[in-house]
């Protein structure tokens, strides 16, 4: 290619690129300063999962063991029990969040519909047996989440501005 | 033969066989939902039907026995679609709670429902929605999931031979339910569970705890009563869930009764003690497994061989069993004693039994001190329409399949044996008829309780009477047979009593008796006290181990491997399936020898192959199943004994069997506890109106040398002027090491 | 067949269920009274020697009491609708007087209905007491077993079989067949012989009225095909809704046993038969033969899977053979009269008679007795009278609730067992349902599935749930609440039931709908698209408001209304209060110009 005399003599083609780099000085950044400042989350964003109640408080889980079965990574420990009165009762359940990968199976084999991957995820903790969570703490998400008592500031933002598509 | 073609593959099979046979044998399946091979055909669910090439109407695979030259095509369109059409059927008022059925993973529907591929029902759906029924303490009832394929109503008709539930209405109000809605009035032996294909009669021991496909099953021989079932346990992360029937497995052909399936829960039991204990002076503290077996080595040291007793429960491993007596020769001392003796010794099989054409069963409640026994008892009476002839005091269950039934007071019962048995013998009195029946079948049985001396004597003397009658001895433990076998049979057992007590025993070492609910053994409290070194392995604190310097816990038989030989004499192979970190009762023997000096194996082939060379009759045995062939019945002949009951008063009291316990082991278990616990007096409804006593009271009781109170339960069945308390009890064991008849008072 | 006679005059009073529902007994004792009055009883003279007699059913029971007055060789008078007030009138004008009353005597359409009927199955029926063994031996009873048992039992099988009787209790499998089967088949004892006297369509008596009128015709059939058979023991299931016919058999067999024509070594021969009755509970499906034998071994009233057939193992796992009591009571008649002239009589492959009960919209409802043949024309219009109010014949259900819907189209059809079934109903026992153009064929459908669906005994599935499935289907059509594709639904399922049900009733089941489907589908189409019964049956789909343009102001309706919903005044339109109508139908039914929508 030929190259023009007047490209060369008045450096065009940097200031074609400086233009650009000027152009991006004004735009948006795309960036986010965290941990000062809260990153989107995704509607379908795949976190900490929570487990729905009833009305009254109890949890809707059923414990039938579909979880646990289908968890890949095996983080899943259900144990159940006969009640007095013959009703089914879930004696222990237990999910490692340390081993989960959030893969999201759980929520979609549950076939009444009480467990679902939420949009928490800072799950920073001093030792590792507090990242195994247990019915309780997981009904709890469920209230934090319907009453948007996020841990998380960034959530608590989100919640504010609104879904972001 | 004939010839058969199944979907172009030919195939022969025997005549009399159905079209499913064939399919079975040319390798197709059919998808069946009414169908159970030990059942007879009946043909509901019409998820079986295939087509006969040339003929317009469909046919019902399990029903139809095959023609010579048929052809049967199981798949094809208008196959496809009427089963698909009989399932969404099923799917209208079928509730759709597979994620909290009990049966859910293992449901006869479910796997239908993929199999045809329902996804879709075409019809408005109706789910029943009726409450569950628990008046039954082990089997939960929802009729809501049911299907009516009446495989618990002809099971319960057909082999249990109860009758305790019926297809109730017609039509769609159809449903399986007892006559009048009543309780169940039945033996809780939960076949109808076993039969079951969705979740409407459900094992309320293992209800809710797990899922199916969360458990590994282990094949492994029951180790409740002497019956040998080959059953398959059930566990997940050493934790045993449930006992489950493997069907058409087994001498049992894969049927279990009440303990089996709703008693294994004792394993899991947290009274279980995990670490050994050894007492000085009263005080217990606990020591490992080491610990003890060294105490125990150094006390032993310091006594003579002859002062030594070995005791052995007939629950151990055959061997566990051996190596004991292996011990007792390393300590040199010949007491080696058990419950049991070598006297008799098995003879006929289930087989046998269920062949039979004639049947004796003398003064035993075979259906609840040996329920599969039983069983073959019932399936001889019923299939083969054998006469059957049961003595008893009491009417028993076999009521209804026996040809007589022959009750009365202990001493007129024992005076109608012996008629009996003269009569087999020739003398012309009222039981002629009766013994020309036995004499003239080809394959005559007699059942009898080898532990009642006066009934061995009768059963000795009908067999030399009739040489081809066949004995069957029903003994009760689950290794009752085998430790005789090892050589804890050749001491009487009273000897022990008399040796503890006069001082001539000052050590006793006790793997897995528990020696203070014994009848004759009972009442060594105190003399068990006084004794230097009493060793005690058991898998609970029972109350010999309570008395023991040194306990140590042990393993169950779900533990442990090795070997059983039950009832007929056959070897059947145990299989360990979990682990509760106890050690089993040969590894704390194999470490008492070593620290006596000697080195005994502790690896079961190791141990299989000591067996086969130092014991004659087990040589060259198949441990998996193979029968022991004993050289006789009786090993010496056996001495008349008296069977008139001991004592006076108004009242005759005799032993009765459970069919919710064997022993004092199966206590343990929460769920028959709760049902049968303590032990209960039975009595005729007449002589407690007399005595205008209702069930549930207390009662006294008293009688020449013993005195008690027992809560009463009234049964209608019993003789009037008898009264029957169950063995096995600290406070039953006492009565009956007075006697096995005995004459009593009783009053408010 | 011996044609009545009688040496003196002979009162024969009809006694069937419906006869004694009607009053025959108060009758019964009149004549008895009135005879005693007039001195009439054991008269020398025989034109004055009078006797009442009880005996069974004549046919058109619409019209009891009967009473049939028989003087010495006079023939016979027959008197209608007849209560005890008028026996006095009659026995003074017609026995003392010798004047017939004419105004209570059967006039000519009574005789109509016998024209086209052949009543040999029957013929005794109505002329013999049923309760005296001496009265049906004087008119040749067991005159055919006695023939029989000088005849090996094969010869009587070819007999059979030479005649071409068929069983007549819906499945018309040739009876000399059956026999041979069960025959031929082995047994170490026994072999029992089952007669089948469960009959519960609805609609359907035929097999109560041979009982009650004649039940040693059926006792007879049963000793000759026991004969011939082989076998020793006999029950004869008979529902316990028929108390009457129980009564009677009961009396039967013991006087058949007293005389020594029952038990051991029947008429010096070593043949013995033992009969015994059982009574059944009530249940339709009892009337099928596994399900029969069920019951009689004391088991819940089930089907069991075929093979193995009855012929083979059957009651108490022995050789068993089931006949309908009609089979039975064609038997002597057979016997007697040779099996050329019994195949003289029907078609090519269907021969003999059968009875139908013949009801619904038919003037003259009742049992006959007609050729194999005779077209269903002539069946319902010249026996049955035809349709009653001018009406239009619009269908017949042939064959009660297992059978199928016959269309004005059909009218030529010969009635006998290939070509009923050829277009699409079936013989079945004999019921016989007439319809006319007021009937809904969704509501006919819906009716005799409500009926099977009840009497389903729960076993199999398609006939436990899809029955049920089929009449929810039925059910939500018939009240308005139709769906696109329930008329194809209703196919298919019917279609899976028939195919794969374990017993007859539930191949059966579906038939109604499936037949009501193939010659109406219009009708099902006007109620699940327009949300109209164009019979105007289905009362939820009836509007119930009156027709102006139709309506002749006649006020009927007005009259009929039982709970007053509809206001008229002379030349005026009626009007129905919507608030007050209970949707009762009576107004429709009562409106002779169809002008209530």
């Amino acid at each position: 290619m030929r190259k023009n005399i007047f490209e060369t003599i008045f450096f065009t083609e940097i200031l074609k690129g400086l233009s650009i780099t000027l152009g991006h000085m004004f735009t948006k950044p795309v960036t986010y300063k965290y941990p000062f400042e809260a990153t989107p989350i995704q509607d379908r964003f795949r976190g900490v999962q929570y487990i729905k109640t009833h009305a009254d408080g109890s949890t809707k889980c059923v414990g039938c063991y579909l979880c646990q079965k289908v968890c890949p990574s095996e983080c899943i420990h259900i144990e159940t029990d006969c009640g007095p009165n013959g009703e089914r009762l879930i004696r222990k359940y237990e999910l490692d969040l340390s081993r989960c990968i959030y893969c999201g199976y759980c929520e979609e084999v549950c076939p009444v519909d009480a467990i679902h991957m939420g949009w928490e995820w800072n799950l920073v903790d001093n030792t590792r047996d507090n990242y195994v969570v247990n019915m309780r703490v997981l009904s709890q998400n469920y209230k934090d989440n319907l009453e948007g008592n996020w841990k998380n500031k960034h959530l608590k933002k989100k919640l504010e501005e609104g879904v972001q598509q | 033969m004939l010839n058969v073609k199944i979907n172009g593959k030919e195939v022969q099979v025997a005549p009399g066989s159905t079209i499913l046979d064939a399919a079975k044998e040319a390798g197709v399946s059919i998808p069946v939902l009414c169908h159970d091979s030990r059942l007879n055909p009946f043909g509901a669910c019409r998820v079986c039907l295939v087509e006969q090439v040339g003929m317009p109407k469909l046919m019902a695979a399990c029903t139809t026995p095959v023609t010579d030259k048929m052809e049967i095509i199981t798949e094809s369109e208008k196959l496809a679609r009427v089963r698909k059409t009989a399932i969404e059927l099923l799917l209208i008022n079928h509730p759709l709670d597979c994620p909290v059925c009990y049966k859910g993973g293992e449901c006869g529907l479910q796997d239908l429902t993929y199999e045809v591929g329902v996804t879709k029902v075409r019809f408005d759906a109706s789910p029943n929605d009726t409450p569950v029924d628990h008046t039954n303490p082990f089997i939960e009832r929802d009729i809501d999931r049911c299907v009516l394929c009446g495989r618990c109503v002809r099971i319960c008709d057909e082999v249990v031979n109860i009758q305790a539930i019926s297809f109730l209405n017609r039509g769609t109000d159809t449903m399986i339910g007892t006559s009048f809605e009543q309780p169940w009035n039945c033996e809780y032996c939960g076949q109808c569970i076993s039969v079951c294909p969705v979740g409407s009669l459900n094992n309320r021991v293992y209800l809710f705890k797990n899922r199916p496909w969360n458990l590994e099953s282990e094949k492994t021989i029951c180790g409740l009563c002497s019956c040998g079932c080959t059953v398959s346990i059930d566990y997940e992360c050493n934790e045993v869930f449930r006992m489950n029937e493997m069907p058409e497995e087994g001498v049992n052909h894969g049927y279990m009764c009440a303990k089996g399936r709703f008693g294994f829960d004792f394993m899991n039991s947290v009274k279980r003690e995990t670490e050994a204990q050894i007492t000085v002076g009263g005080e217990a503290k606990k020591a490992t497994v080491a610990e003890a077996v060294e105490y125990a080595a150094e006390k032993l040291k310091g006594l003579k061989a002859e002062e030594v007793a070995v005791v052995v429960s007939p629950r151990i491993t055959n061997e566990e069993a051996f190596l004991a007596s292996k011990l007792a020769e390393t300590i040199g001392t010949k007491n080696v004693f058990s419950t049991e003796t070598d006297e008799i010794m098995p003879e006929g099989a289930y087989s046998e039994v269920e062949a039979s054409d004639a049947l004796a069963v003398l003064n035993i409640n075979v259906t609840e001190s040996n329920p599969i026994l039983g069983l073959a008892v019932r399936v001889a009476a019923r299939e083969e329409n054998a006469n059957c002839f049961v003595f008893y005091p009491s009417e028993t269950a076999l009521k209804r399949v026996a040809t007589e039934l022959i009750t009365g007071n202990p001493d007129e019962l024992a005076v109608k044996m012996e008629k009996f048995c003269a009569a087999m013998g020739g003398a012309d009195n009222d039981f002629s008829a009766m013994a020309k029946t036995m004499l003239e079948a080809e394959k005559p049985v007699v059942v009898f309780d080898p532990y009642n001396k006066a009934d061995a004597y009768i059963a000795q003397e009908i067999k030399k009477a009739c040489d081809k009658v066949i004995l069957v001895p029903a003994k009760s433990k689950n290794n009752s047979v085998g430790i005789v076998d090892m050589g804890f049979g050749k001491n009487n057992p009273a000897d022990f009593a008399k040796g503890v007590e006069g001082g001539t025993i000052k050590a006793v070492l006790c793997f897995g008796e528990n020696i203070l609910v014994r009848s004759g053994w009972s009442k060594l409290e105190g003399a068990l006290a006084k004794l230097d070194l009493l060793m005690v392995t058991d898998p609970f604190m029972s109350d010999t181990a309570k008395a023991a310097n040194v306990y140590v816990p042990v393993a169950t038989f779900a533990e442990k491997s090795g070997s059983f030989t039950n009832l007929e004499g056959r070897v059947q192979e145990v299989s360990k399936a979990v682990d509760k970190g106890v050690s089993a009762d040969a590894d704390v023997i194999a470490a008492l020898g070593k620290a006596l000096g000697a080195e005994l194996p502790t690896d079961v082939y190791a141990v299989r192959k000591l067996i086969e060379k130092e014991v004659k009759l087990y040589s060259g045995i198949q441990w998996d199943g193979g029968k022991v062939a004993y050289p006789s019945v009786f090993k010496t002949e056996m001495e008349k004994a008296s069977a008139t009951a001991k004592g006076s008063g108004k009242f005759y009291l005799y032993p009765a069997s459970l069919r919710l316990h064997s022993g004092s082991y199966t206590r343990w278990s929460p769920d028959l506890a709760k049902v049968y616990g303590t032990p209960k007096l039975e009595l005729n409804d007449a002589d407690a109106n007399e005595m205008e006593s209702a069930e549930g009271d207390t009662v006294k009781i008293k009688g020449d040398g013993f005195a008690g109170e027992f809560v009463v339960e009234i049964n209608k069945q019993i003789t009037k002027g008898c009264v029957s308390l169950p063995e096995d009890f600290a406070s039953t064991a006492d009565i009956f090491s007075l006697g096995r008849y005995l004459k009593a008072e009783i009053s408010k | 067949m011996k044609e009545y006679s009688t040496d003196h005059v002979e009162v024969h009073v009809c006694m069937g269920t419906a006869g004694v529902a009607t009053g025959g007994m108060e009758v019964m004792e009149a004549l008895n009274e009135e005879f005693a009055k007039h001195g009439l009883l054991n008269a020398e003279s025989k034109e004055r020697n009078c006797e009442a007699k009880q005996t069974g059913c004549r046919g058109l029971c619409a019209r009891d009491v009967l009473i049939d007055v028989y003087a010495p060789n006079k023939g016979s008078v027959t008197y209608e609708h007849v209560t005890a007030e008028m026996v006095p009138t009659i026995v003074q004008e017609h026995l003392v007087d010798g004047n017939i009353v004419e105004k209570w005597a059967a006039k000519k359409d009574y005789f109509q209905f016998y024209d086209k009927q052949k009543r040999y199955v029957l013929h005794d029926c109505g002329k013999v007491d049923p309760e005296s063994l001496e009265d049906y031996v004087r008119l040749g009873g067991y005159d055919a077993i006695k023939k029989a048992i000088t005849m090996k039992p094969e010869e009587v099988i070819e007999e059979v079989k030479k005649s071409g009787l068929r069983g007549r209790g819906g499945g018309g499998f040739p009876t000399g067949l059956k026999w041979t089967f069960c025959r031929n088949s082995p047994t170490d004892d026994h072999k029992y012989l089952i007669c089948n006297a469960d009959e519960g369509d609805p609609g359907a008596f035929m097999d109560r009225s041979i009982i009650e009128g004649n039940p040693h015709a059926v006792i007879e059939g049963m000793l000759i095909a026991g004969y011939a058979i082989g076998c020793d023991e006999g029950y004869i299931y008979c529902r316990a809704e028929y108390p009457l016919a129980i009564e009677r058999v009961i009396k039967a067999i013991k006087d058949a046993e007293d005389a020594g024509y029952l038990g051991k070594g029947v008429f010096g021969s070593d043949f013995n038969f033992k009969l015994k009755l059982k009574e059944g509970a009530g249940a339709f499906v009892c009337g099928e033969e596994t399900a029969l034998i069920a019951s009689i071994e004391g088991e819940r009233g089930m089907p069991r899977p075929r093979p193995p057939f009855p012929a083979v193992k059957g009651l108490w796992q022995k050789p068993s053979n089931v006949n309908n009591v009609e089979t039975f009571a064609n038997l002597p008649l057979i016997l007697l009269e040779g099996s050329e002239w019994y195949a003289g009589i029907g078609t090519e492959k269907s021969k003999g008679t059968k009875i139908f009960a013949i009801s619904g919209k038919v003037k003259s409802t009742g049992l006959v007795e007609v050729p194999m043949g005779i077209t269903v024309r002539e069946l319902i219009f010249d026996v049955g009278g035809g349709i009653p109010k001018k009406r239009k014949f619009k269908a017949v259900q042939l064959g009660g609730p297992s059978g199928g819907c016959l269309t004005p189209d059909h009218l030529e059809t010969p009635i006998d067992y290939d070509s009923l079934i050829a277009a699409g109903a079936m013989m079945g026992s004999g019921g016989v349902v007439v319809m006319d153009e007021t009937n809904c064929m969704v509501n006919v459908a819906q009716f005799f599935l409500t009926f099977t669906q009840r009497e389903s005994c729960g076993k199999c599935i398609p006939c436990r749930i899809g029955t049920k499935t089929m009449l929810n289907i039925l059910d939500r059509i018939t009240t308005g609440g139709g769906r696109e594709g329930d008329i194809e639904l209703l196919q298919k399922v019917g279609e899976d039931i028939k195919t794969s049900s374990l017993c007859g009733l539930g191949q059966t089941a579906p038939n109604p709908v499936l037949t009501t489907i193939k010659y109406f589908r219009d009708e099902y189409e006007a109620h699940i698209y327009d949300k109209k019964c164009p019979s105007r049956e289905c009362a939820e789909l009836v509007e119930f408001v009156v027709i102006n343009e139709r309506c002749k102001k006649c006020g009927l309706c007005k009259k009929a209304c039982p709970v007053d919903a509809i206001y008229w005044e002379k030349k005026e339109f009626a009007i129905i209060d919507q608030e007050k109508c209970v949707k009762c139908r009576e107004c429709i039914v009562n409106c002779p110009f169809n002008a209530i929508d």
